[in-house]
């Protein structure tokens, strides 16, 4: 049953190939259909054992109280994407071909198959980033994404060949003091550049400011929900990881290098990039420290900013040179998401921060709080400023409209409808984002909503127990 | 001498990472992740090797199995596969950026980039 997560959305890609528009329409439905099994039918504590293999010799898809969760998160992502991004044709098979891809990377238990769902996503993400006629940041993308692949690699063969076996469960067993960083340090480099930690994480603003509905919020969103899952499963459940002082010492100067990248922008789509960077550069940072009550304020995080910057890029990608005056609805969904990033209270992102500042000072941590909160200084500035930017632009005036040669009056016209046409936010899109943006605001008064989930998931992802029992359910 | 292997891998892998710190031309940076690519595999292929070892086939002819490991290759043969295509899709996408730029230099696209801005 759990392999219908990922044999569904990949059959159905196949299906598209033939008739390619269809892709787009099957995406939904099948992002719906992964959720119903989700609620209705599978429940946490199965393992599946491809063609009955023992894990250890195997494949192992494991649905746990970890991977669970995450799954939900993730198809209730690409669900919401499907509803409000304008896919063209081909993107339909592609984005069909990612939801496998993402669901099998967070329910796979085997390294070398995390590796080829890593590779899949890879692919598939450097496609999605050339989109608006942006190859060359995807090619910086690819030769980053490529170079953590091999690192990827690198480390599921040092699992092989110190343990036998490419299951996650038995990898925890290894007690090189030797094995056990190196193992880590290939792992951490892929992570480093798929979670965009500078200066590894450098492609990032060229590819998710490409003014594209669908690149920010898949790599963005989709991706990198599905990437800290795995970042968890590997160093807060199988591996300790070395060194994690560093690892935050660097994803904190990442925060501060972000943060005034941010300041400095003047184009809103890579002002919201390096944003992003400083967000899931906070997130990795809180989970190095691997303590139960800061990783359930990094997964809090994690949901705040993931769902606020869906908004904020879709309303970006749809608005081109527009304001709010004519999209009020679109208007309030980006000041709410805006609210929320920076942490304002009765937002979602209030408690996120306060969450997390608070395990933080228990944990008598004092950098990174201090650090949090310079950043959310800075979000505070630029995203005020946008916001009143964009809530008192113009509409058609005169001096928006550029002047043109007589000659060429008439199709420059064309090309102003075609643009104004293009930056028309479809119907699908101000529910998605308004929806979402509310979302935001009752999380913001009921926070428990949230809060219980992600104390679960920090606490069994803490506890390596559960997850080898399920493992150790077929025999070594 | 069977770790001569090894040391060649890790020789390639340099020469990779090299290329792409030190190569300009995009294109010869995609070879350079290629390279790496390649060094990768022969070190995954070369812990997989036995010494005198045979083909891991169970035949009437190889009734004592002083097999290589079979695994390692089984994992090659897939990031080979991974690695053609995503050199494939690279050479795609420096086929765009030639066509839009007409180099592919980074510092000539920084300045065409400047100009159209």
């Amino acid at each position: 049953m759990i392999a219908l997560l990922i044999a569904v959305p990949l059959a159905f890609a196949f299906a598209s190939i033939p008739h390619e528009r269809l892709g787009r329409y099957f995406l939904p439905f099948v992002a719906l259909f992964n959720l119903v099994c989700l609620f209705f039918f599978m429940e946490p504590g199965q393992i599946l054992e491809v063609g009955r293999w023992p894990a250890a010799y195997g494949i192992a898809l494991v649905l746990d109280n970890v991977s669970y969760p995450f799954l939900i998160f993730v198809n209730f992502l690409i669900l919401m994407m499907a509803l409000s991004a304008t896919l063209e044709n081909r993107y339909g098979t592609l984005l069909l071909v990612l939801t496998a891809a993402v669901n099998g990377i967070i329910l796979t238990g085997d390294f070398f198959n995390s590796f080829v769902f890593l590779e899949i996503i890879s692919v598939i993400a450097y496609i999605v980033a050339a989109h608006k006629d942006n190859a060359l940041g995807a090619f910086k993308y690819l030769i980053f994404g490529g170079i953590g692949g091999t690192m990827y690699l690198l480390g599921a063969v040092s699992v092989y060949v110190k343990s036998g076996t490419l299951n996650m469960g038995y990898a925890a067993f290894i007690t090189d003091p030797l094995i056990v960083p190196t193992i880590c340090i290939f792992f951490l480099i892929t992570f480093l550049v798929e979670l965009k930690v500078l200066p590894l994480g450098l492609w990032a603003p060229d590819v998710y400011s490409n003014g594209s509905s669908v690149t920010p919020i898949a790599l963005g969103s989709i991706v990198t929900v599905s990437l800290v899952y795995l970042f968890s499963r590997i160093f807060l459940n199988i591996f300790d990881l070395p060194n994690p002082q560093l690892v935050g010492i660097l994803a904190m100067i990442s925060i501060i290098l972000a943060e005034l990248g941010a300041l400095k922008q003047k184009n809103l789509g890579r002002a919201l990039s390096f944003a992003t960077i400083s967000g899931v550069s906070t997130v990795v940072t809180a989970l190095s420290m691997r303590e139960s009550e800061i990783a359930s304020a990094a997964y809090f995080y994690l949901f705040n900013d993931v769902i606020s910057k869906f908004i904020l890029f879709t309303l970006f990608a749809y608005l081109g040179e527009r304001g709010f005056k004519s999209n009020k609805t679109a208007g309030i969904a980006f000041t709410f998401a805006s609210l929320s990033v920076i942490g304002f209270p009765m937002f979602a992102g209030f408690w996120a921060k306060y969450y997390l500042l608070k395990a933080l000072f228990q944990a008598s941590s004092y950098a990174l709080p201090a650090i949090i909160l310079i950043a959310a200084v800075i979000e505070a500035g630029y995203l005020i400023k946008w916001n009143v930017e964009l809530w008192y632009k113009g509409e058609d005036t005169p001096e928006n409209t550029p002047k043109v040669q007589d000659g060429e009056q008439d199709s420059e016209m064309e090309n102003e409808a075609n643009e104004v046409e293009e930056s028309f936010i479809p119907f699908g899109a101000q529910i998605v984002t308004l929806l979402l943006a509310l979302t935001l605001v009752v999380i913001g008064f009921m926070p428990s909503l949230v809060h219980n989930q992600t104390m679960s998931i920090a606490n069994n992802v803490l506890d390596f127990r559960p997850y080898l029992d399920l493992i150790l359910r077929g025999g070594m | 001498m069977s770790n001569i292997i090894y040391y060649v891998s890790f020789i390639i892998l340099g020469i990779g990472i090299y290329g792409i710190v030190s190569q300009k031309n995009l294109f010869k940076q995609l070879i350079s992740l290629s390279i790496i690519d390649t060094a990768v595999n022969i070190f995954i292929v070369a812990l997989g090797y036995v010494e005198w070892g045979e083909a891991p086939i169970y035949s009437a002819i190889t009734p004592v199995a002083n097999f290589v490991d079979p695994l390692p290759q089984a994992l090659v043969l897939t990031a080979i596969v991974i690695g053609v295509g995503t050199l494939a899709l690279g050479s795609i996408l420096l086929v765009h950026i030639n066509e839009k730029y007409g180099s592919l230099d980074p510092d000539e696209i920084r300045d065409i980039r400047e100009v159209v801005e």
